[in-house]
């Protein structure tokens, strides 16, 4: 328990600098929201002294801080500039439209991952696993982007999927099993792309994990003792490997967030990606350091969560 | 006259983080003499070997050496110090670099103090692998192929490089065949002869200390509990400890039946 | 295929690649910014051959105009081939603007590349300075590093290099912008390399045979210089070939998103985001060429890594 404690601290003060750093960052940074507007011949500098006044961006940065702190606080996550309201409110939307996403193609990923690592791991040499392997490499040199982009032109030139969006126009007025359908018929092509770039990793790691366990001493003591395969499998060899792949699945929870960017902003999937690139653009701080602050936070509670986990399942560490 | 002792150890006392590894270790060495360091593991003898080789400051006391106070010096002569005390280690195949090619080995001392040209300094590796038994035409062979014996040797050439008085043999025997052994001990015997080197011998095995050393000092948690002649300690041991110790090796006489 | 037969034809092979991008300016047949309006879109040229000279048609109402042929003449304007106007020889097509895709893909492998270079090059030369000292040292610097380290990767690698340059001043020109990225993505990059040399680093801080040479009175300078970077170098390498793959995808995005290099100067990635077109982009695929021509690169460091990794840990 003061394990999970110390390390549930160690991750809070980690954001609390990450969040610091981030304020600094921008001071440092040349201009900010209005800086734009200095390029407009028609507007003069008084009036965007003004503006800075009023939206508090000359404020001292302790000052800014503490009132940043204290919107977290109540919920607000700051206040957007280019939108004129709370952050909050935008967020959450998007923060589902993210997860749906990555959430789906996680979990698809790692289903699929699992049975075809520990099946290449199992029969490794074979001409099944060396297809598996030049196929898997094949895949991970192909960047997401491409595609992405290949996808979408295949799914304009034939019209069996979307190009781009979460729900097709009307959807409010579907019926409720429609309205799944028509999500999942949107999601069907940017989870196939995340999926496929998520694949050859993992595909790796098990395989790795796996083959390590059958390789392992105990494993060959087991197997001339003459336990059946199925549970040498299940109640030997998969305890064995899962302690990489804790972290490596903590780790995935953590990426939850962030994965997805460059595919939402292709494929036109309105979550976090779009949004945070919006914010940038336009130099809207608060909205920026949210979408921010929120990504770092899932990639600490990953990290924390594969920690715990690994705590609990490996005697070992609890050893130490 | 009775001079000075050659190495004078006075109350000798080590702690690591408040806890005493070595306490008022005492004694003193004459030139040219071997002394044998004997005790369990953990009695402190690998301490008393670094704080002599100077790898680590003695929490108090005193270390004497031909005259001058080790323990007062300041950096620069400490350094220059480090000339005359070497420092064998138990492991040949980690002491040395195995990128390394016997002459870098040999003469990295030379190289590190700034000691003559290239050229010169070949010329003394050269020198020193054959006064251990070595081919100098081995000198570009890498270490990675040298024998655990022939890297001992490598080991002893490049503490020699610097000419040292003072050999400290921490477990330098530990890991060799027996017939290595044997070549190795002769060696430094013949070194000692020849040069005048004196030698502190830190070893488990007894056989050995009773080949080289010509006194034995006993150590147990820290302390120096016995310190004799080797034939007497060996003869009329009386510290438990020595005793148990030398009961130890007795029940392992050399073809391994219990005595 | 023995270890060694792997990495030198997978360097080769990189070689050759990042050869041919670096020499653009000599292979390429038409500087990267010349459009010919007349023919925008145009498809690959067809190259024929009449007593094995290389030649081409012209091109007139969408389709081969064998009325007027264009010999395909070598080493002209010091490029290595080029066809004489009005005839136009786009061996991979042309885009909107009439612009040679194979120059321009040239051109932009040049910029891709070179910026995944430069910045491994720079967060592996941080990466190894950083990590030393941490592990060398330890103490109070090592923790600041590693403090320093952890707060860097708490962020989401892509948003962290989107938010970094867009807060900069966005209207600079392409060489800024180029310099600009290198140092972002290298400047954030050297976490991990720093980690895994500070590991390699501390343990080796320990071997006996540093502290023999100490016991020689080696300085510190000398221990790192002579006996503990020559064990880092394993490490670097693999680095490198993980790193510099991932960061010419960085590179494309960045441009991909407008955020990198920009027109006209042409990177994989803002030739890319020219593909979007979706609807041009079936009737004209050899718009997909720069996203296609990265995956050859890839694999190159990929079996690079892998070979360099297995063999590390035998």
């Amino acid at each position: 328990m003061r394990y999970i404690g110390r390390r549930l601290l160690h991750g809070l003060l980690l954001l609390v600098g990450v969040s610091l750093l981030s304020f600094l960052f921008a001071d440092l940074a040349p201009g900010d929201y209005f800086s734009e507007l200095r390029t407009n011949p028609r507007v003069s500098a008084e009036t965007i002294a003004a503006l800075r006044a009023q939206s508090g961006l000359d404020r001292p940065l302790p000052v800014r801080y503490a009132a940043w702190v204290a919107s977290v606080l109540r919920g607000d996550f700051g206040y957007s500039l280019a939108y004129n309201s709370p952050v909050g409110p935008l967020l959450w939307g998007r923060v589902r439209a993210t997860l749906l996403l990555t959430g789906t193609a996680t979990l698809l990923a790692w289903l699929i991952a699992l049975p075809l690592g520990i099946w290449n791991a199992t029969a490794r040499g074979t001409w099944g696993d060396g297809v598996s392997k030049v196929v898997l490499s094949f895949l991970l040199a192909i960047p997401d982007l491409l595609l992405a982009i290949v996808f979408l032109m295949l799914a304009v030139e034939t019209g069996y999927f979307p190009a781009g969006g979460m729900v097709s126009a009307g959807w409010a007025s579907l019926s409720g099993p429609e309205r799944l359908r028509d999500v999942v018929w949107h999601l069907a092509l940017p989870v196939a792309v995340l999926v496929l770039g998520m694949l050859p990793t993992l595909v790796r790691h098990v395989r790795a994990s796996m083959a390590e366990a059958i390789d392992s001493p105990f494993a060959l003591s087991a197997r001339a003792q003459g336990i059946p395969r199925q549970r040498l499998l299940f109640r030997h060899l998969l305890p064995a490997a899962a302690n990489p792949l804790i972290s490596l699945f903590g780790f995935s929870l953590g990426t939850l967030l962030s994965a997805s960017l460059l595919i939402e902003v292709v494929m036109g999937w309105p979550g976090l990606g779009p949004l945070f690139l919006e914010a940038i653009m336009a130099r809207d701080f608060a909205l920026a350091l949210a979408v921010v602050m929120l990504s770092a936070s899932f990639l600490v509670a990953g990290n924390l969560l594969a920690d715990i986990l690994l705590y609990r399942m490996d005697p070992r560490i609890r050893m130490k | 006259m009775a001079a000075d002792p050659f190495l004078s150890v006075r109350r000798l006392r080590k702690s690591f983080a408040g806890r005493p590894a070595i306490q008022d270790v005492t004694f003193s060495l004459e030139r040219g003499r071997t002394l044998g360091l004997v005790g369990p593991s953990g009695s402190g003898k690998s301490t008393v070997a670094r704080c002599l080789a100077l790898f680590e400051a003695p929490t108090s006391g005193e270390i004497w050496l031909d005259g001058r106070n080790l323990c007062a010096l300041n950096r620069r002569e400490r350094a220059a110090m480090r000339a005359e005390i070497q420092l064998i280690f138990q492991e040949p195949a980690s002491s040395l670099n195995p990128r390394f090619t016997a002459a870098q080995i040999v003469t990295e001392p030379l190289l590190i103090r700034r000691v003559g040209t290239s050229k010169t300094r070949l010329q003394r590796a050269a020198e020193s692998m054959e006064t251990v038994g070595l081919s100098r035409q081995a000198l570009q062979t890498p270490a990675l192929e040298f024998s655990g014996g022939e890297r001992q040797r490598l080991a002893i050439a490049r503490a020699l490089a610097l000419k040292p008085k003072l050999l400290i043999l921490d477990e330098s025997f530990a890991g060799l065949d027996l017939s290595v052994q044997a070549q190795v001990a002769n060696l430094l015997l013949d070194l000692q002869e020849r040069r005048g080197l004196t030698y502190i011998l830190i070893s488990h095995d007894l056989a050995l200390v009773w080949r080289l050393a010509a006194e034995i000092a006993v150590m147990d948690h820290g302390s120096i509990v016995e310190h004799a002649g080797v034939a007497d300690l060996l003869a009329r041991p009386q510290h438990p400890c020595t005793k148990e110790l030398l009961n130890a090796a007795q029940a392992l006489s050399l073809d391994g039946a219990p005595a | 295929m023995t270890r060694r037969t792997k990495i030198a034809a997978a360097l080769a092979f990189l070689g050759i690649l990042h050869g041919l991008a670096i020499f653009a300016g000599f292979l390429a047949p038409y500087p990267y910014a010349e459009q010919h309006r007349e023919f925008p879109y145009a498809p690959p040229t067809r190259i024929h051959f009449r007593h094995l000279r290389p030649f081409v048609y012209g091109w007139a109402e969408g389709r081969e105009d064998t009325t007027r042929s264009y010999p395909i003449q070598f080493l002209v304007h010091g490029r290595l081939f080029g066809v004489r106007e009005p005839g136009v020889v786009f061996l991979l097509g042309s885009d909107a603007y009439g612009r040679d895709l194979f120059s321009r893909l040239l051109y932009g492998g040049r910029v891709s590349l070179l910026t995944g270079l430069l910045a491994a090059f720079l967060s592996l030369g941080l990466g190894l300075a950083l990590g030393t000292v941490a592990g060398f040292h330890g103490g109070w610097l090592d923790q600041i590093l590693m403090r320093g380290g952890e707060l860097v990767m708490a962020l989401p690698w892509l948003y962290l290099l989107l938010a970094v340059r867009a807060f900069l001043p966005l209207h600079i020109t392409t060489v800024q912008a180029f310099f600009l990225l290198i140092i972002i993505i290298g400047g954030v990059g050297w976490v991990r390399p720093a980690r895994l040399i500070r590991g390699v680093v501390l343990s080796a801080r320990e071997r006996g045979f540093v502290l023999a040479a100490r016991g020689f009175g080696a300085s510190d300078a000398y221990l790192i210089r002579r006996h503990i970077l020559p064990l880092t170098l394993g490490v670097v390498l693999t680095q490198a070939t993980v790193l510099i793959p991932q960061y010419i995808l960085a590179e494309v995005a960045l441009s991909f998103l407008g955020l990198g290099v920009s027109e006209p100067v042409p990177s994989w990635g803002n030739m890319l985001a020219e593909a979007q077109q979706y609807h041009a982009l079936v009737a004209h695929p050899w718009m997909l060429a720069p996203g296609l021509a990265i995956i050859p690169v890839l694999l190159g460091y990929l079996l690079l890594a892998d070979t360099l990794l297995e063999s590390r840990s035998q």
